[in-house]
């Protein structure tokens, strides 16, 4: 039985060709991105034998845990040149609407749903780093990963957040294999730091691949004040690239806790950091009281949105971003139940923060084994549609570019996609 | 529907020192015309160019024709004065990946200071003659009466 | 309405300089030709439509009566580029003016030529579009647009 003669889940919701009839400023190609995004893509038998583990990135220690049992290579190119960030994805019990197919016809890579094909794809392709090894013995594919057009290093890899049980925020898969008390993540001593030096210097040695250096990683709490030692960390993990990289300021992807003025500073003064970008994660004071608890706890909705603003003083509009998981505004059984009424929601307070200068960046919902959500339902393709469409439109209207999350140097966001026609 | 370029066409397109200028449109409707040297025709018969400014409105303009299907149009004159018009969709915008790198590091050998945005691959749908004698001839031909009569007086 | 400079009047002059026009048709589809007789006048730039069933003339008439708006690029023999946008205002097709245009017309180009129109192009917009222009314009507007091995180089050029 497939899934959907099970939950009925098409006859409920918009289908594709309906959404893109309606809304004519949906590219195709987008919105197939993000019906892809949503439902995730399951792989295949002969698009599994397509997988060249020389040729394609497949990440033998998925940091996204959760994605299947069967490695996949993590991404997919589309045409236009943007990307799909995501892997074969399994189906559960629970999983509420079937996965787009990625199958092979006439020798290509296809997305298809219910027989129709509707895109050609490709695989992400290996960094040509992957295969090698530091001085120190270490495999350079342990220090850092990459997108397309990005180097990826997560300086820790334990989120603090989820030491008090259940106080991490519920859409999150991240790091899930370090959620234990007494697991601290992985160790960062000076061996490993003079790794990150080793390997960015080899990484760049690809000419072409990297337009962006992207650090992340799990909240560090400790210091003197909430969140010192995370700042130590990245300033001290940005300085082991900048030994290798000859430029005062370079493009830095930095996404990361809500940072005070006093630590952006310092981060600013410190390092080639040139943008900045902190999650709010859900655009409603409530939602993220009940989304986020530890976040809420520690930090507060009203205090994370001044530290946005206080980035902005120092980065410069446009130059400060704020991810969202787009959709989990309806997660119940607190959410909105209606859509309209989230969205209208989510954009006024979306207009709000722009106005201060901050862009956005919606990563659309996908429910993930690891994740408290995981067996929620998101909301329809309609809904994440009218979402991208709008907070392209609040972008727009106050003025802001969204270079460091675009789809280049991130490609994870239906909205910043639309910039590309700005 | 792809149409096929004559060898002629293709001949012209691909001499470097004959102009190409390509002509696009932004989401407003409002067109855009630029040179574009790296115009190419590739051997499989699609036009293929290099963009080299991320910012520029012609990369703006040439993904907004690839998402809506919308068509550019590229001119190319030759140091004859021949001139052929050809319009296409932009299919492929190449972004990364080792075929995006190698025409990179070429665009690096041009000019060490370039960067490359991206490699666009064009579709095809029209080509028109545009050097002036053979629109002339074309026009004489289909539309004998678009002329002013003194043409026809006689001489003295 | 924007002023055409004294440079870029001189440069329109020059022989080897090229001339383009891109004008979208009904269905939004652009246009774009050669324009070797676009010169400018009083402040407007103008042009000889030679034939009637020309694309660029019914994209031109649908443009003026829509009140929409065309491109222009001049590219210069030493590779300067300008970027126009402007509005056709008006569409001379007969007249003594008219006349004179098109015996000077003939005499450049031989009998056989006619004219269809004379059209003159009020701009609204004047860029400087030149690569090596744009190129240095987006790296100071946008640093970060550009390959991290790019960026590396260039902070070792600017030292």
């Amino acid at each position: 039985m497939s899934i959907n003669e099970k939950t009925h889940w098409r006859e409920k919701e918009l289908s594709y060709d309906q959404v893109i009839d309606k809304y004519p400023d949906i590219p195709p190609i987008l919105a197939l991105k993000i019906d892809v995004s949503r439902r995730g893509i399951a792989y295949t038998d002969a698009a599994f034998a397509k997988v060249d583990s020389n040729k394609h990135h497949v990440e033998p220690f998925n940091y996204m845990i959760g994605h299947g049992k069967q490695i996949s290579p993590i991404g997919l190119f589309l045409r236009d040149g943007s990307v799909i960030c995501q892997g074969h994805q399994e189906v559960y019990d629970w999983t509420y609407r079937d996965p787009y197919i990625l199958d092979v016809v006439d020798d290509k890579l296809v997305i298809v749903d219910n027989d129709r094909i509707f895109e050609e794809a490709k695989f992400w392709e290996k960094p040509d780093f992957y295969d090698k090894y530091t001085s120190n013995g270490t495999p350079m594919r342990e220090i850092a990963s990459a997108r397309p057009q990005r180097l990826t290093i997560a300086p820790a890899t334990k989120c603090h957040f989820w030491d008090v049980p259940k106080e991490g925020c519920k859409y999150c898969a991240l790091f899930s294999a370090h959620r234990s008390a007494n697991d601290e993540g992985d160790i960062r001593d000076d061996k490993w730091f003079s790794d990150v030096t080793e390997t960015v210097e080899e990484a760049l040695k690809q000419k072409g691949r990297y337009a962006s250096f992207h650090m992340t990683a799990g909240s560090t709490l400790s210091g003197k004040e909430i969140f010192d030692d995370e700042v130590d960390l990245y300033i001290k993990t940005l300085k082991a690239a900048e030994r290798v990289i000859d430029a005062k300021k370079f493009p830095v992807k930095l996404v990361a806790s809500a940072f005070s003025k006093k630590q952006l500073q310092r981060m600013y003064e410190e390092t080639a950091i040139t943008t900045y970008t902190t999650d709010l994660e859900v655009l409603n004071k409530n939602l993220f009281g009940w989304v986020c608890p530890g976040k809420n706890r520690l930090v507060g909705y009203d205090e994370w949105k001044h530290r946005l603003y206080d980035a902005v003083e120092i980065f410069g509009r446009g130059n400060v971003d704020c991810g969202i998981v787009g959709g989990v505004e309806t997660a119940q059984p607190n959410g909105f139940e209606d859509e309209q009424e989230a969205l209208n929601n989510v954009l006024t307070e979306a207009e709000e923060i722009a106005s201060h200068g901050v862009s956005f960046a919606d990563c659309v919902w996908n429910t993930l084994p690891g994740a408290i959500f995981m067996k929620q339902k998101t909301p329809s393709l309609e809904y994440y549609v009218q979402l991208a469409l709008g907070l392209a439109e609040v972008r727009r209207k106050n003025g802001l570019y969204i270079y460091t999350d675009d789809y280049r140097r991130c490609g994870n966001h239906p909205n910043t996609d639309l910039a590309r026609i700005d | 529907m792809a149409v096929k370029i004559k060898k002629e066409i293709a001949d012209a397109v691909n001499n470097p020192d004959n102009i190409k200028v390509l002509a696009s449109i932004d989401r407003h409707g409002n067109v855009h015309v630029v040179a574009k040297g790296s115009i190419t025709v590739t051997e499989d018969g699609r036009i293929k160019y290099w963009e080299l400014l991320e910012s520029s409105q012609t990369n703006k303009n040439v993904t907004y024709a690839l998402w809506f299907n919308k068509e550019i149009a590229i001119n190319v004159i030759t140091t004859d004065r021949r001139s052929y018009q050809i319009k296409g969709i932009p299919r492929v915008n190449l972004n990364a990946g080792h075929e995006y790198e190698e025409n990179y590091i070429k665009a690096q050998e041009k000019n060490e200071n370039n960067d490359l945005a991206a490699v666009y691959y064009i579709e095809p749908t029209e080509i028109i003659e545009e050097t002036y004698s053979s629109r002339l001839a074309e026009e004489t031909k289909k539309h004998p009466l678009y002329m002013h009569l003194d043409r026809l007086a006689k001489k003295e | 309405m924007v002023k055409i400079n004294d440079e870029l009047k001189q440069i329109l002059d020059e022989p080897d300089t090229l001339k383009v026009l891109a004008v979208n048709n009904r269905e939004g589809v652009p246009h774009v030709v050669f324009k070797g007789t676009l010169h400018a006048e009083d402040n407007q730039f103008v042009f000889y439509d030679l034939l009637q069933s020309s694309e660029i003339n019914k994209n031109l008439v649908n443009t003026i009566w829509f009140e929409k708006k065309l491109a222009i690029n001049i590219l210069s023999k030493d590779r300067r580029s300008f970027h126009i946008v402007g509005t056709p205002v008006k569409s001379v097709t007969a007249g003594k003016y008219f006349e004179s245009v098109y015996e000077n017309i003939q005499e450049r180009f031989g009998r056989d030529t006619d004219l269809n129109a004379i059209w003159y192009i009020e701009p609204e917009q004047i860029q400087e579009v030149s690569f090596a222009y744009r190129q240095a314009e987006q790296r100071e507007k946008f640093p970060i647009l550009a390959h991290l091995d790019q960026i590396t180089r260039r902070d070792d050029d600017d030292e």
